[in-house]
């Protein structure tokens, strides 16, 4: 393999894995070959941990570690923290006194992995910037979210699938979109219930192609939202479904978990479905799926599914022995009556 | 069958026609109660009626099963208010301890003691601990015992110039005699577990005021040479009562009492004959075997009391006329000095002559086995026939069992397993389970030579889970050799019978809360778009609900959930040839209100998601060999320094929930809500001793009044949850 086929493979790697001890290692390597300091910044680390109380190593990361912060102020990163908008109709409450999550940068060897930002113009500009700077190479995970987003509760807007809740300002989404996201491994846009026309702009983000997860927690998707996203081919090598709270049901799941014979989304590695109306028939679609043999990690609440949904999962012969065998403990003995108040 | 016409359970087509689970419940309690008469009926009768009466009987039960919602549960057993087709077994319990809905359908054996009812267990339930029934009885006999008893010496017994046994008179006031002798009109007498080795019936109970009165009565009595180092009477006394023509007790030695802790053992046998009687011919009314020859004591009169060393076998027959009625209990001593040697040969005996006598509820061949073993264990003990003791017996029973595809064979204290069925900690999880009966909830395809449990919808316990066969080996068979044949065919399970604890059982139970969303001061502020799963407040009690479940998960080596068992493999360390079975004892202490105004408080959002077994297990080590293909595992649950723990242990896993309009409507006053985690949590604490309620306090514990109990009753759950906040403070 060409040396940048190879590092272009070895970032993302990382970018899936960030906490993939031996791909560090090998890339250090390759970032000697171009003599970017922070691959012997990496090598030193790793030689620190094996060798905790040695005054020589830790003496010499110091000095690379100074070497790659000069070589870094050379070009700062973007400063992410604008000022946020509220903005809606009079019957909105007030934020404009209520503090907004600070922004999170998660920094590795003079990498930034992750980023965690509100969704406003000054914010997409820096990432904008963010994702043209050395030090983003690695950015592989995108956490979003929308400050003006209206905190209601799904059952509220009683949604369906002819009218889904939007909060996100679908602009701001807009631009996100347009930005070159091929690097991202797992985009995150929690607490913002999505809307029909958002949703549909992130199933076709041609750019989200790598995306491995997908996190929608609390988006209010419903079942006609999961359909669009999970068929879409700019999603299909997302193996790492988030959807909390989305009012997601058996319909949904089928789009997710049905698999025809021309399917050609990878398996599932890890779903969580809490807090969604699953019943025994969401239940019976995951039972029967082909794409949940591969699952590392099935989150549902015992009451979302009833007794009876969670017999079928504990009898799934598809699941992974570990997880059907969980939820046939789960299962023994549950009652249809509600927990009490 | 849904006839509202429903004959009688006595009626003789009553029981082809019941189809128990398909009637209405008034029906099924109908049945039910009717049942629970009839049975006391026939033990009015004497020894449960006649053959015909009794076979009726258990034919109706044996179509009867309960829910487990009808069910209570003392010290692991399940009881049921009147004879099912597993609950056969009566025992006699506090009513107190019982569910409120189960009370008023229990029977009440005795006026005499209106706190005490009658419930039915299932014998093949019974671990170590739970076999037998000690009923508690002070509360019965304490206001009758008045002014201190006195021991009068009637004479010494034997030939010898050193006496082999004193006969003593009880005097005491006659409300304490009345008394006394009311304890054989109670209706508590149960037939003995080792009736092949003895007539008659029995019961056991506890009084410490009794044994406190007969305790003051002996020092004062009991010669200089055998009064150095009494302590005290043991309060727990058998009961007997023998009738004319029943089977006698055969002649045995008493197992001693041996607290290491308190280095205190047992020297004498006192039985207290609670009334008078004769036998003129044939066997003695009591002949204990002495050097000098046999002590006989024909004739005895009532409130005689009989001391003798424990290490002396003795026999004894029923009157000829009258009921024989003594109690039986131990003079305990304080060790002076000497050394208990802790012999494994004889720990091994008793365990297994434990274990058999379990086993023998499945398998009733090896109740001759296990008398065998307890008699020559008691013997081994003194020393008695030291040379007999240490030879082995012409057989030796063991029982080869098949659990979830697992296969092994024990005798209680030998476990054999090959290599190929499980590791070496699995193996030692599975002896473990076998041993304490641990309660384990069936799986549907789960198969046992047991049609009762079919598909059992309640718990089951392990052995009950098990299929057996039994088989012997010659005395002097070294058997391992024959084992591994015997298991040589024994395949790897198709899927493991007990799954490693560990992320993949740990990471869904415990899912990360949602981030908080700072603006969500409260519910009354921010509704409609309150959400518990994103208060901060909620979100706190939530992780640290979180941190009591999983200290507790993390420190139990065997867990159940439902009908699947996990195994924590940290907690079974091999070193050398033992297995060492690590349980959490300390719990390390852990790691607010601003806005709050609104009558629900954050405890009524966290819901209990399920709830695991985690039993806190404290076990002696085990002693492991590899012979060949075959591991041998030796569990001496007796050795002398370890007291084997077994309590269980309920964890309810929390979830955070939402309160909607309808939650509220349906309680009216908010106050009401429940907190149903903090209710499941606190009942898991229960029988713990609640800490002073000071310190600081979530502001939800004291809103409204002075007491911590408002809202959670249990003090030592806060101070758990919030003991990092105390700490923080002092």
């Amino acid at each position: 393999m060409p040396r940048a086929d190879h590092a272009l493979a070895l970032e993302q790697a990382l970018r899936v894995d960030p906490n993939d001890a031996a791909t560090w290692q090998v890339y250090a390597d390759a970032l000697n070959d171009r003599g970017d300091p922070r691959g012997q910044l990496i090598a030193l680390h790793h030689r620190r941990l094996a060798a905790p109380h040695d005054p020589v190593v830790a003496a010499a990361f110091a000095e690379q570690l100074a070497r790659v912060e000069a070589r870094l102020a050379e070009r700062p990163l973007p400063v992410f923290d604008g000022p946020h908008e509220v903005d809606g109709d009079d019957d909105v409450v007030d934020w404009s006194d209520v503090e907004i999550r600070p922004v999170q940068l998660e920094q590795r060897h003079g990498f930034v992995l992750s980023l965690s930002m509100a969704l406003t113009p000054v914010n997409l500009q820096a990432l904008a910037e963010l994702l043209a700077h050395p030090a983003a190479t690695l950015l592989g995970t995108l956490r979003i979210h929308d400050p003006s987003s209206h905190l209601a509760q799904p059952e509220d807007y009683d949604y369906d699938e002819e009218w889904l809740p939007q909060a996100l300002a679908l602009d701001r989404l807009d631009s996100l979109c347009r930005l070159d996201l091929r690097r991202l491994a797992r985009l995150a846009v929690e607490y913002s219930p999505l809307g029909k026309s958002a949703i549909a702009r992130l199933a076709q983000t041609e750019s989200l192609a790598n995306l491995r997860a997908l996190d929608l927690r609390y988006a209010c998707i419903g079942d006609a939202g999961l359909e669009r996203l999970a068929t879409a081919d700019a999603l299909s090598a997302v193996d790492d479904w988030s959807l909390q709270r989305n009012r997601v049901g058996a319909r949904g799941l089928r789009a997710l978990l049905g698999a025809g014979p021309s399917d050609a989304r990878a398996p599932l590695r890890r779903l969580d479905l809490r807090d969604n109306p699953l019943g025994p028939e969401g239940a019976a679609v995951i039972a029967d799926s082909p794409r949940v043999a591969k699952l590392e990690r099935l989150l549902a609440y015992q009451r979302d599914l009833g007794p009876a949904g969670a017999q079928a999962l504990g009898r799934a012969s598809q699941l992974p022995v570990a997880i059907r065998r969980l939820w046939a403990g789960v299962a023994h003995g549950l009652a249809p009556a509600s927990a009490p108040v | 069958m849904t006839d509202p016409t429903l004959p009688s359970v006595r009626d003789p087509a009553f029981a082809q026609a019941l189809a128990f689970a398909e009637l209405p419940p008034d029906q099924r309690r109908r049945v039910g109660d009717e049942l629970r008469d009839w049975f006391f009926e026939l033990c009015a009768a004497g020894s449960e009626g006649s053959p015909d009466q009794r076979a009726r009987l258990r034919k109706v039960a044996a179509a009867v099963e309960l829910a487990p919602g009808e069910l209570g549960c003392i010290d692991g057993l399940s009881l049921a208010p009147h004879p099912t087709a597993r609950h056969q077994s009566v025992r006699f319990v506090q009513l107190a301890e019982l569910p409120e809905a189960l009370r008023p359908r229990c029977a009440r054996p005795s006026p005499a003691a209106p706190e005490l009812a009658a419930v039915f267990v299932d014998p093949e339930e019974f671990s170590f601990r739970s076999f037998e029934n000690i009923v508690p009885l002070d509360a019965l006999l304490e206001p009758q015992l008045g002014e201190p008893m006195r021991l009068a010496k009637v004479r010494r017994c034997g030939a010898a110039r050193s006496a082999s046994a004193y006969l003593y008179r009880l005097h005491a006031p006659d409300s304490a005699l009345a008394a006394l002798t009311r304890l054989d009109t109670l209706g508590l007498y149960r037939p003995p577990f080792n009736a092949g080795s003895r007539g008659g019936e029995r019961f056991i109970f506890h009084s410490a005021s009794l044994a406190a009165a007969l305790t003051q009565a002996l020092r004062d009595a009991l010669p200089p040479a055998w009064a150095q180092g009494f302590t005290h009477l043991n309060p727990v006394f058998r009961c007997n009562r023998f009738r004319p023509g029943d089977a006698p007790f055969t002649r045995h030695v008493d197992t001693p009492y041996y607290d290491p802790n308190q280095r205190q053992v047992s020297r004498y046998t006192l039985l207290l004959y609670l009334r008078g009687g004769a036998t003129e011919a044939g066997p003695a009314t009591l002949d204990i075997e002495d050097p000098a020859g046999p002590i006989e004591l024909r004739a005895l009169e009532a409130f005689d009391c009989v001391l003798f060393p424990q290490d002396r076998p003795h026999a004894g027959a029923p009157f000829d006329a009258g009921d024989k009625v003594f109690l039986r209990t131990e003079l305990i001593f304080e060790l002076q000095g000497e050394v208990v040697e802790h012999r494994q040969s004889i720990a091994a005996l008793f365990s297994k002559a434990c274990y058999l006598d379990g086993e023998s509820v499945f398998a009733p061949e090896l109740q001759r086995h296990a008398a065998a073993r307890y008699d020559r264990a008691a013997r081994a003990h003194w020393g008695v026939r030291e040379a007999a003791a240490q030879s082995r017996e012409a057989v030796e029973p063991y029982v080869h069992k098949r659990f979830r595809g697992l296969e092994f064979v024990t005798n209680g204290h030998d476990y054999y397993f090959t290599k190929k069925a499980a590791s070496l900690r699995e193996c030692a999880a599975v002896a473990i389970l076998d041993l304490l009966n641990a309660r384990v909830v069936p799986r549907p395809e789960d198969t046992t030579n047991d049609e009762r449990l079919g598909d059992a919808l309640g718990l089951g316990c392990f052995r009950k889970l098990c299929e057996r066969e039994v088989f012997e080996l010659g005395g002097e068979t070294d058997p391992a050799e024959a084992i591994a044949a015997r298991l040589a065919d024994a395949r790897a399970c198709a899927e493991a019978p007990l799954l490693p604890s560990d992320d993949a059982l740990l990471d869904p139970l415990f899912p990360p809360a949602e981030t908080p969303a700072p603006e969500l001061c409260c519910p009354f502020h921010t509704w409609p778009a309150w959400d518990a799963t994103r208060h901060d407040e909620t979100i706190d009690l939530y992780e640290r609900a979180q941190g009591f479940a999983r200290r507790r998960i993390r420190g139990a080596p065997l867990l159940a959930l439902g009908e699947q068992l996990y195994l924590d493999l940290d907690r079974f360390v091999v070193e050398g040839d033992k297995i060492h079975v690590l349980s959490d004892t300390a719990l390390s202490p852990v790691n607010f209100a601003a806005c709050w105004n609104d009558e629900t408080r954050p405890p009524n959002y966290i819901d209990t998601e399920l709830t695991l077994e985690a039993p806190h297990l404290l076990l002696p080590p085990i002693a492991f060999a590899q012979l060949g293909e075959l591991v041998h595992l030796s569990l001496d649950l007796f050795r002398n320094t370890w007291m084997l723990r077994a309590r269980p242990q309920p964890v309810p896993v929390p979830r955070i929930r939402n309160l909607g309009q309808e939650d509220f409507e349906e309680v009216g006053d908010p106050s009401a809500l429940a907190s149903p985690w903090m209710e499941a949590a606190g009942i898991t604490l229960s029988g713990t001793t609640p800490s002073l309620p000071t310190g600081p306090s979530p502001w939800w514990a004291y809103f409204g009044s002075d007491h911590v109990a408002e809202i959670d009753p249990e003090a030592a759950l806060l101070r758990e949850l919030y003991g990092d906040l105390h700490e923080a403070e002092s």
